[in-house]
């Protein structure tokens, strides 16, 4: 990269990605539009009624609901990373040696802590 | 690619202060969920001491010169993140101890508010270290993480949860911003440590990058055009969490643009001058009008600081060593003078409830200690001599002398004038207007440390200012060959004291 590139073949460089961001929407745009123009039309009410994907909604989904959904959740997001973590971990285990199990063993000391802590506090209790 | 973890006992002493901390946060945790029925005051203590230990390793540091990087030149260790190490644990001390009054009034999670202080505390020390945008990055994010919890901690009051929706947002925001401009610098060079970027030439993407770096780095120290978020958050965080957020960060963002401006941009100096000179004036000139009309005390020291931090990038203008130089010195004056003045806003907030300028209305008749505590803050702040902001504000503008910049002193100068204006506008309401409540306020043992602790700094080095001097010049030694006509004298001869 030198300071006398003029601009334009600067940008030119990016030229590709552009292109490719361009086929990308019509890609999307042109699949959905045919689909929309040559489809078959026969609307009927059980036609219309949302079949074999779920019941149908019963009510608004906005609606205040208890917050404890979030704790368990994000107790389950943090754990799931954690064993993520683990797996490349245990890949490279046999080059970093014991430094690396100690380096893990605090790792899993830390999250051990918060989940004592999120226990003893009561945030695993479903009352 | 072959990888490898190799850690030394010495790359471990490097670490030794931050994992100190770990363990120690560690434990007051632990303290607030094993032993429910341990006063919460004792967790604050508890807090303190074990800052002290750390400032203690920090001060040993120091005097010993004991300096490194680790993990790939990512996290190091200079005279300079030692400073700022210091100077976080140090505001985190008295923080905590100007919040175990508060404390007691909130309803939950008490002991939890000792352990988000100090996990702050330990990310703004982490970013002192940071020698690398990626790093940079982390530790930005690592320390606002706990900000936003410590903002909305009034869990029953509209205000606070406002203020830490939109510090979130905002917060977020210039997260995204950093991380863009990271990607843009690296996509340009290649390189992501500080000193292997400084580039040969300015390349759009380079400039682009480098550009969104600098603006979330004004969303953390409230740099005008960056600065929306300041006022609301100030005033409904509660008040001890605004005078960290006021402080802490600041010095830790400084630490980072310093690095960023005087090591990978040093190259382009002439470009940026211009725009750090821009922030500057805006900064100081929006910061000191728009404080003239406040009516609440916490949004006047909001305002208030964002016109310190105009003035503070006055130094970083200047892009020289002394101006880094006067940087620190300028930290070191407003930490102590501005977590004075919120000292006795947390104290007179205790007493009457109320952060309302008009509820100030006599407090000389109520409690001659705090309305001449207060009248010392807000006169070091002003840079009235021989207070510490007085040096502070003649350090900065020499530095800016100079390198010329003739218009950014000539507006500072004005600035100052203004500011007087509204200071003693609340110095007038505490000792000239009548009391409506002439009930003698007292304070509590802890508070009264932090008001002396900010007294004696702000005396000292008003008064004093040489061996602060001495140390801020030893902490950027390592910009000394930073281009500028600055380099051949770098010290300031000061004619009073040393």
């Amino acid at each position: 990269m030198t300071g006398s590139e003029p601009l334009l073949d600067y940008l030119g460089r990016y030229f590709s990605i552009v292109l490719f961001i361009g086929i990308a929407l019509a890609f999307g745009v042109v699949t959905l539009l045919i689909s929309y123009l040559v489809q078959p039309k026969y609307p009927e009410a059980e036609k219309l009624s949302p079949y074999e994907c779920g019941s149908e909604p019963f009510s608004d989904a906005r609606m205040p609901f208890p917050v404890r959904y979030y704790i368990f959740a994000m107790l389950f997001v943090i754990f799931d990373i954690e064993v993520i973590f683990l797996y490349p971990w245990a890949v490279v285990f046999d080059k970093i040696g014991l430094v690396g199990l100690v380096e893990m063993l605090v790792f899993i000391g830390l999250f051990l802590m918060a989940y004592v802590y999120a226990w003893k506090k009561g945030a695993l209790e479903w009352d | 690619m072959t990888f490898t973890l190799t850690l030394s006992g010495a790359d471990l002493l490097l670490l030794l202060p931050e994992m100190l901390l770990t363990v120690w946060l560690c434990v007051v945790l632990t303290m607030d969920f094993a032993m429910p029925r341990l006063p919460k005051d004792r967790l604050a203590y508890l807090s303190v001491a074990g800052l002290a230990g750390v400032l203690a390793n920090l001060v040993w540091f120091d005097l010993a010169g004991i300096g490194g990087t680790l993990f790939a030149h990512m996290f190091v260790v200079d005279r300079l993140a030692v400073f700022f190490k210091i100077f976080i644990v140090g505001t985190t001390i008295l923080v905590i101890l100007a919040s175990v009054d508060y404390v007691r009034r909130f309803r939950f999670f008490k002991g939890e508010y000792y352990f988000l202080v100090l996990m702050s505390a330990l990310g703004m020390m982490f970013m002192a270290s940071a020698n690398d945008l990626l790093s940079v990055f982390i530790t930005l994010e690592f320390s606002t993480f706990g900000f936003y919890v410590l903002v909305a901690y009034l869990r029953d009051d509209v205000a606070s949860n406002e203020a830490g929706l939109k510090f979130f947002i905002l917060g977020v925001f210039a997260a995204g911003l950093l991380a863009y401009g990271i990607s843009l610098v690296y996509g340009e060079t290649g390189k992501l440590v500080f000193s292997d970027i400084a580039s040969p030439s300015a390349t759009p993407g380079l400039v682009i990058g480098f550009l969104l770096i600098f603006a979330a780095l004004g969303f953390k120290i409230g740099a005008v055009p960056f600065h929306s978020w300041i006022p609301d958050t100030y005033h409904g965080a509660p008040t001890p969490v605004t005078a960290f957020l006021s402080i802490a960060p600041k010095g830790a963002a400084f630490a980072i643009l310093i690095r960023m401006f005087f090591v990978s941009l040093a190259a382009f100096k002439p470009a940026w001058v211009l725009l750090l000179v821009g922030a500057s004036i805006l900064s100081m000139t929006y910061g000191n009008i728009v404080a003239i009309a406040q009516r609440n005390i916490k949004r006047l020291l909001a305002y208030s600081g964002i016109a310190q931090i105009g003035n503070i990038l006055i130094g970083l203008a200047a892009g020289t060593k002394m101006g880094g130089d006067a940087i620190l010195f300028y930290l070191l004056t407003y930490l102590f003078a501005n977590l004075g003045a919120f000292a006795i806003v947390i104290a007179v907030g205790n007493l009457i409830r109320s952060d309302e300028i008009e509820d100030y209305n006599g407090l000389n008749r109520r409690s001659p200690f705090l309305a001449f505590a207060m009248l010392v803050f807000l006169l070091s702040l002003a840079g009235v001599p021989p207070l510490a902001g007085f040096i502070g504000k003649l350090y900065i503008f020499l530095a800016a002398i100079d390198e010329g910049l003739y218009t950014l002193i000539a507006v500072g100068l004005i600035n100052i004038v203004i500011s007087m204006y509204y200071y003693l506008v609340v110095v007038k309401k505490m000792y000239i207007n009548e009391p409506t409540d002439p009930s003698p306020l007292t304070i509590s043992p802890p508070m009264k440390v932090v008001v002396y602790a900010g007294l004696a700094g702000t005396l000292f080095l008003g008064i004093y200012p040489q061996p602060a001097i001495n140390w801020v010049v030893a902490a950027t030694l390592m910009f000394s060959n930073l281009a500028g006509p600055a380099a051949a004298a770098p010290t300031l001869v000061l004619p009073i004291g040393g």
